[in-house]
């Protein structure tokens, strides 16, 4: 899963990009208004976390410009304005959630697996295909209920997979939702990491089609 | 402004009692049979009872009309100011009831105009200062965030080399937050009053030295050359000297913030008719001139984005010229950079 994390707090952005990528997400961040512009007309996101004030404008703006363009990616707010009138501003404006500043790390992330839950049309809030279920919260994976340790990018491939079982996923769809911005993707990770999950989680886990990409179903 | 009208009133009425005497003491020269049988003494008597009448009647309907009407329109003016104490209304309104002159209700008209001139300033500074508080929090809070969210990073991460950034993170964090809690209590304490308690013949050369000077271990680090062009003589002006400093500092500090290293700063001292000029020029990267109106706005960053200033360095100079009474203006510098102008007047009126 890609985030986009705009935030111009230098101490606060970091602190987002290392606590999200504790939970194998692949992060960019951009500090400023035309910063996330820019990367959300290049990048496919999966969700946003979007702080209102931006030092060339507010994050509001790059809301409703991202929902004019009929982008319906979760949006959740960061914001140090806890007014009833500003909340509901935010929310009027497209966004999905807010975090009034300043927050815990483990709220916040289990607001962003809610939220693309949602965005996935699902409730539940713990994956299954077949007898592998996965829990993004407590990063446990079953086989057959038996718990089975993943490595922290087998698990992103895994849950990226998982999200959408009988959906193919190219390689470059997974590392695209694997690396953010400045993270350095070697040639064969992918496969080293599917051959990895194969080993734990049987031969047929994760299905590969040739010169198309990977599924689970 | 009663006791003037009740006392041009008591004067008409002597007027008029005068004119009644002189009246009735002709009356009685020219036709002594009117009065024949009552004698000159007594005619006397008779004329100061009927004075007396007339002063008394007078007199009732005097105070049956200004002084009633005026204590009316106070009375309902309190009524008013009560209600803006309620916060139910801005400004109150002088009705004048029937019978009053505009003459007599001026003095009270004007009072009344300067009273909403205050109130409108109050509602202005009110709404300021909430304004002010809000973008306060907001600056705290998102420090607030940052230390959070690093020291639960320090908590959770097993990474000996991520947990010490972390921590070096929430250090600065609490830096950045102790400056920023600093320049808000310097900003607040930024009042008139505290201005004018002490002021002094401030020799604006020395403290430029003196600012200038605190600044050498920066500018040794970023390898910049500071000149300062003065006149041979400048002549003192009154100010409140630590004021003056702070603002220099500030300055300063600023200019050193925004140019690469070996640049360029430069300050210049004049001598003006009624006052002082001192400009500040750096060879940075300069603010364009939309920015140059946003900056000097408490909480207002550049563009750019770079965190280097709490956002209120340049609104606690501007106070501080204002206080001076004097003029503060930003314009591009023939450096390349900003020239940050303040002229500051000689003397200090009290008012």
């Amino acid at each position: 899963m890609r985030i986009l994390v705009v935030e111009d707090d230098p101490i606060l952005g970091d602190g987002l990009v290392q606590g999200l990528t504790l939970d194998s997400y692949a992060l960019d961040w951009a500090k400023t208004k035309s910063d996330a512009q820019i990367a959300l007309t290049t990048n496919q996101y999966d969700l946003m976390l979007l702080d209102i004030g931006l030092p060339d404008g507010s994050g509001l703006e790059v809301l409703q410009g991202l929902r004019k363009q009929k982008n319906d990616i979760p949006v959740l707010i960061l914001t140090a304005y806890d007014e009833l009138s500003d909340k509901i501003k935010g929310l009027d404006s497209g966004a999905d959630d807010y975090l009034v500043k300043p927050f815990d790390l483990d709220e916040l992330r289990a607001r962003i697996r809610a939220l693309s839950r949602r965005a996935k049309g699902s409730a539940s809030p713990v994956f299954q295909v077949g007898n592998i279920t996965l829990d993004p919260s407590t990063h446990k994976v079953t086989l057959a209920d038996e718990p089975v340790k993943l490595g922290p990018k087998e698990f992103a491939i895994l849950r990226v997979l998982m999200e959408k079982p009988g959906h193919i996923l190219s390689k470059a769809q997974i590392e695209d939702k694997l690396y953010g911005w400045d993270m350095e993707v070697e040639s064969n990770t992918i496969e080293v990491h599917v051959h990895g999950i194969r080993k734990k989680l049987g031969k047929t886990a994760v299905k590969t089609i040739r010169h198309v990409g990977y599924l689970v179903e | 402004m009663r006791l003037n009208a009740v006392t041009s009133h008591s004067a008409i009425l002597w007027f008029v009692s005068l004119l009644t005497l002189l009246l009735w003491l002709a009356l009685s020269l020219a036709v002594p049979q009117l009065i024949s049988d009552v004698s000159l003494p007594a005619s006397y008597v008779l004329s100061v009872v009927f004075l007396g009448v007339i002063s008394v009647v007078i007199a009732l309907l005097h105070a049956r009309s200004t002084p009633k009407s005026i204590s009316t329109s106070i009375h309902d003016l309190t009524t008013q100011l009560h209600r803006v104490n309620q916060g139910k209304s801005d400004r109150i309104e002088l009705v004048l009831g029937q019978g009053a002159s505009q003459t007599t209700h001026q003095p009270l008209a004007d009072l009344v105009r300067e009273i909403n001139r205050y109130l409108s300033m109050e509602t202005d500074r009110i709404s300021q200062e909430q304004a002010f508080s809000s973008e306060a929090s907001h600056e705290l809070r998102t420090p607030l965030a940052g230390m959070r969210l690093q020291a639960q990073i320090a908590q959770r991460t097993e990474n000996k080399e991520q947990q010490r950034t972390a921590l070096n993170n929430i250090v600065l964090a609490v830096d950045r937050s102790t400056r920023l809690v600093n320049q808000l209590l310097a900003y607040s304490r930024l009042t008139k009053r505290k201005m004018l308690s002490d002021i002094t013949h401030v020799n604006l050369s020395q403290t430029v030295q003196e600012c200038a000077h605190k600044f050498a271990t920066a500018i040794g680090k970023k390898q910049v050359s500071l000149n300062i062009a003065q006149p041979e003589k400048l002549p003192s002006i009154d100010a409140n000297n630590a004021q003056i400093t702070t603002l220099l500092e500030n300055l300063i500090q600023n200019a050193v913030d925004h140019i690469p290293e070996h640049g360029t700063i430069a300050i210049g001292l004049s001598s003006l008719n009624q006052s002082v000029s001192i400009t500040i020029d750096d060879s940075g990267e300069g603010v364009s001139d939309e920015n140059k109106r946003v900056i000097v706005a408490p909480f207002q960053k550049s563009e750019d984005g770079k965190q280097s200033g709490t956002g209120l360095g340049l609104a606690i100079c501007q106070r501080i010229t204002q206080l001076h009474k004097g003029q503060f203006t930003l314009s591009d510098s023939a450096l390349g950079g900003l020239c940050v102008t303040l002229t500051l007047p000689l003397h200090q009126e009290s008012d």
